[in-house]
């Protein structure tokens, strides 16, 4: 049976990232899925969010769950914006008519290696890539989202692929969203110690599951002229897969 | 010295400790090391998720029903012969513990560690009446000497401190003629510090918990000195923050077992000392007259808000062992008494947001504190909720921001306005590329992240036009 | 005093249970009392006084101060020559004893398998300083007063305070000599209490 999967995207591979938005799409659909993709669809507040401001985020929520009500499965490849969907149903606990939708979309949210591992049923994709690569855990898919063993169990069946230890995995790489800009002093500081310990394996590839923090991680990589590549793990699991 | 241990601006403060290269490595050495550490003492105990359920029952029961244990504490502390003070605020317990003093003519005072004892000002007030106090836990003995440095970690003060400031310390204040070997360090201060014990008139500890059931003082320490405090004195005076109870026994087991790993890795410390009441009469050592001062100082403010949670803390530091910013900026950049995670959400609350709304901004909300906390304190959570009420109720945040965030408000929900904004970005910060892949010198806020990382161009062709496209190709 | 609705949380069993399982109480004591740099001696009922008279023969009598209660006149024939008691009619002089002894001897009242803890319960006048002031604390443990972890501690202070029996002014839960790592994150033993602390382990005879 085919799923229908209803693609939220994330302002980031939008604007940013559309390769990483491509990969979900083309591995989905050779994961078997139909995609259907709103246009409708911006960005899940979490900016705004974040740094205080419910009253502005909520227009950008309200659209959202407007744009995903109908939805069978929503799938994100973003861990940080699948959990802002989830505190949907918290931030509208006090409105009877957007609590009710969002604690449904809430319970069809799904970020990406959740939806391919427990929805449907995959942990090794028939793909290919070789060399040497570390994986950075993202603070909020693991510790907020819960979505910890997915991604590794994920990567660690990709034919010819070596996952190195990192030290200092699970430390946050200093993104925050608006947190890098707004404390870009303290930022910068925990970027340069995720570089130095990525540089410390010297890795092919750095995988990871969350666009902003790869922005950061890839940016700073890139001032330091570093070749390492940058990689989402959409894009590694759709290497070398048959259409 | 109360609670804020710094002026001046939260960026000034903020440089300063950027550069302090040997405080950086310190800490994030100490965090290394505690936190395998931590990771061994958990594991040893076995099922530490369970024990932390257990631990946040109890101190979430406590602070929700606190009137109640503080009636139960207060009554068996006095049956077992100690005086009870319930200080409103700071000045309330300062005059309290000075009256004590004149009273008893005590002139010379040892103190062991105790961080409420900070909050309130206490060592000043005496020294005010002519009182010698002498710090004797390592690490505050050491700061105090050194001009009243203020500590930068709850457990470990002198974190920021090098043996050899510390040498040059004891050389000028201690007459101290060797190196700076640690161990020689602390030999000497063991020499002059027991004089000091042996002398001492009134002895004033903190409270690590105060047992309901018994009116019991608990002290988890490792040194000793909390021990010597509380014998040789013949007045004793303990001061405890009015959320540290527990209400039997049975959960000061399950407190110590969490405390004492969550915070230092260790299965118990050197000595968990339980005080009740007064020495009896034909005992020899041990305080004669016992004084618990029972603090509020804008804690019963707290309850009954969202941020309630806050007052189960047990001080045990372990959010700070794990912060990723704590880790470089340190202590003192907080400016308080209370550093890291818990000390951005606690001195908001005791202090109010004019000298400390950058706080809660300084986090990234990674969850790590809310990860450690052995009392399932969701610290990320209560960081945020401090954010939405500087911007919403405090109206505390800077204006240009607050522009920024309405023209997202519109961006975000309206398709015509975000559409048209991004085909903006894309043009105009085209031209900071000058030929090159990514933007490596943004203006305004962008600056702030291309100083140190490139910034990608937004792309001419969103995701979502290819996907139009598809879309349209499919269809044909 | 009324007391409260709570919901506890159902405690889980500490992992020293399963090595419980293994490993006798004193064994488990042995392994975590070395983690926690105490030195370790092992002996018998039989044989403690002959063991003790060994650990402090460089050491004159003034300058071993003990607390233990006096029993049979075996016991009290070798306090009496070997050590000062801790004696109340003394008054603060105890207090100067305690701080030129070299060592403090006391027996505990029980210990803690799981960390390598001793508990001394200060009541009977047994004086806080004994086992503080000097730099070595001998403490003497029977090792049928070993239980598994500091719960059952807890658990029978509670029970004194529910029978409305008062608790010592003082308990202490020792676990091996002071420490502090306050200098650079360094590990000194031995700061302001006991440098040194010698559990002797007794065996009681079948």
């Amino acid at each position: 049976m085919t799923l229908r999967v209803t693609l939220f995207s994330t302002c980031l591979v939008d604007l940013f990232q559309p390769n990483v938005g491509i990969a979900t799409v083309e591995l989905l659909e050779k994961l078997g899925c139909e995609i259907d993709f709103p246009p409708a669809q911006i960005c899940c507040g979490q900016p705004a969010y974040n740094s205080g401001y419910l009253h502005e985020a909520k227009p950008a929520m309200i659209h959202l769950l407007e744009t995903f009500q109908h939805a069978e499965y929503i799938v994100t490849p973003s861990g940080s914006c699948a959990l802002m969907l989830k505190e949907y149903e918290h931030v509208f606990q006090d409105d009877p008519k957007w609590h009710a939708i969002a604690k449904q979309v809430a319970s069809k949210t799904y970020e990406l290696t959740q939806f391919i591992v427990h929805v449907l049923g995959v942990t090794k994709i028939d793909t290919s890539l070789s060399g040497t690569a570390v994986f950075h855990t993202s603070c909020h898919m693991t510790r907020l989202l819960g979505a910890k063993e997915e991604p590794k169990l994920l990567l660690n069946n990709v034919e010819n692929l070596t996952i190195q230890p990192l030290t200092g995995q699970s430390q946050c790489c200093g993104f925050g969203g608006t947190f890098s800009v707004k404390m870009g002093d303290i930022s910068a500081e925990m970027v340069k110690e995720k570089v130095e310990h990525i540089k410390q394996v010297s890795p092919d590839y750095l995988i990871g599951a969350d666009c902003g923090c790869l922005m950061n991680i890839g940016g700073r990589l890139s001032r330091e002229q570093q070749t390492i590549e940058v990689l989402h793990i959409a894009e590694v699991l759709n290497q070398g897969m048959e259409g | 010295m109360p609670l804020k241990i710094k002026s001046g601006p939260f960026k000034q403060r903020l440089a300063f400790e950027l550069n302090n290269d040997f405080m950086r490595k310190a800490v994030s050495s100490a965090q290394d090391g505690l936190g395998v550490r931590r990771d061994i003492a958990t594991d040893q105990l076995g099922e530490w998720e369970k024990w932390r359920e257990a631990g946040q029952e109890i101190r979430q029961h406590t602070v929700n029903n606190l009137a109640h244990y503080l009636e139960q504490f207060s009554e068996q502390a006095t049956k077992s012969g100690a005086h009870v003070f319930f200080a409103k605020d700071d000045v309330e317990a300062t005059n309290y513990i000075k009256q004590i003093a004149e009273r008893k003519n005590a002139k010379k005072i040892v103190k062991s560690k105790s961080m409420v004892t900070e909050e309130i000002g206490l060592n000043a007030a005496l020294e005010s009446i002519g009182c010698e106090v002498v710090e004797t836990d390592l690490g505050e003995y050491i700061l105090q000497l050194d001009d009243h440095d203020p500590p930068s970690h709850v457990v470990v003060p002198a974190l920021h401190k090098k043996k050899e400031q510390i040498r040059d310390v004891f050389v000028e204040k201690l007459n101290y003629k060797k190196s700076a070997d640690p161990e020689e360090l602390a030999k000497h201060a063991r020499y002059t510090l027991r004089e000091k014990f042996l002398e001492a008139d009134l002895g004033i500890t903190g409270c690590n918990f105060g047992v309901a059931e018994s009116g019991s003082i608990c002290l988890v320490t490792n040194e000793g000195n909390a021990r010597l405090v509380t014998t040789i004195p013949k007045t004793q005076i303990t001061v405890m923050g009015m959320e540290r109870l527990v209400p039997t026994f049975e959960d000061l087991d399950v407190m110590v077992s969490l405390l004492t790993r969550a915070s230092v890795g260790q299965r118990i410390t050197s000595y968990v000392t339980l005080l009740t009441g007064p020495k009896k009469q034909e005992e020899v050592d041990g305080p004669e007259e016992l004084h618990v001062v029972i603090v509020d100082n804008g804690r019963s403010k707290i309850l009954g808000t969202d941020f309630q949670e806050i007052l189960q803390c047990i001080r045990c530091g372990a959010c700070l062992n794990v912060c990723p910013v704590y880790r470089h900026i340190g202590g003192h950049a907080y400016g308080s008494i209370y550093p890291g995670p818990v000390g951005a959400v606690l001195t908001p609350l005791l202090d109010g947001y004019e000298d400390h709304k950058e706080l809660p901004y300084a986090s990234t909300l990674c969850g790590a504190c809310t990860d450690v906390c052995p009392v399932k304190i969701p610290l990320h959570s209560l960081l945020l909720k401090h954010r939405q009420k500087i911007v919403e109720t405090e109206g505390k945040a800077p204006i240009s921001e607050r522009l920024m965030m309405k023209a997202f408000g519109f961006g975000a929900s309206t398709n015509s306005v975000y559409t048209g904004g991004s085909k903006m970005a894309a043009v105009s910060l085209k031209i900071l590329l000058k030929n090159k892949q990514s933007i490596s010198n943004g203006p305004g806020l962008l600056k702030e992240w291309t100083n140190s990382r490139d910034f990608p161009t937004p792309k001419q062709s969103r995701f979502r036009d290819w996907m139009k496209e598809r879309e349209g190709t499919k269809n044909d | 005093m009324t007391k409260l609705q709570r919901n506890k949380v159902e405690l889980p069993i500490s992992s020293v249970y399963s090595a419980l399982e293994t490993n006798s109480l004193k064994e488990v004591f042995i392994e975590s009392a070395r983690l926690i740099r105490a030195d370790i001696i092992e002996t018998t009922q039989t044989n403690l006084l002959d063991t003790l008279t060994e650990l402090i023969k460089e050491i004159p009598p003034e300058k071993v101060l003990s607390s233990i209660e006096r029993g049979n006149t075996e016991w009290d024939a070798w306090l009496q020559a070997n050590t000062t008691t801790w004696n109340p009619t003394l008054g603060s002089k105890n207090i100067q004893h305690a701080e030129q002894a070299t060592v403090g001897l006391t027996y505990c009242d029980h210990a803690l398998a799981e960390s390598g803890t001793v508990v001394l319960l200060n009541e009977n006048n047994k004086g806080r300083s004994v086992s503080l002031l000097p730099e070595i604390h001998v403490v003497l443990i029977p090792t049928n007063s070993i239980i598994p972890r500091l719960q059952k501690s807890m658990t029978m202070l509670s029970e004194r305070i529910k029978q409305g029996k008062p608790i010592p002014t003082c308990i202490n839960f020792i676990t091996g000599p002071s420490n502090s790592a306050d200098i650079e994150s360094y590990l000194v033993v031995g700061v302001h209490g006991p440098l040194r602390t010698i559990y002797v382990i007794i065996d009681e005879e079948t």
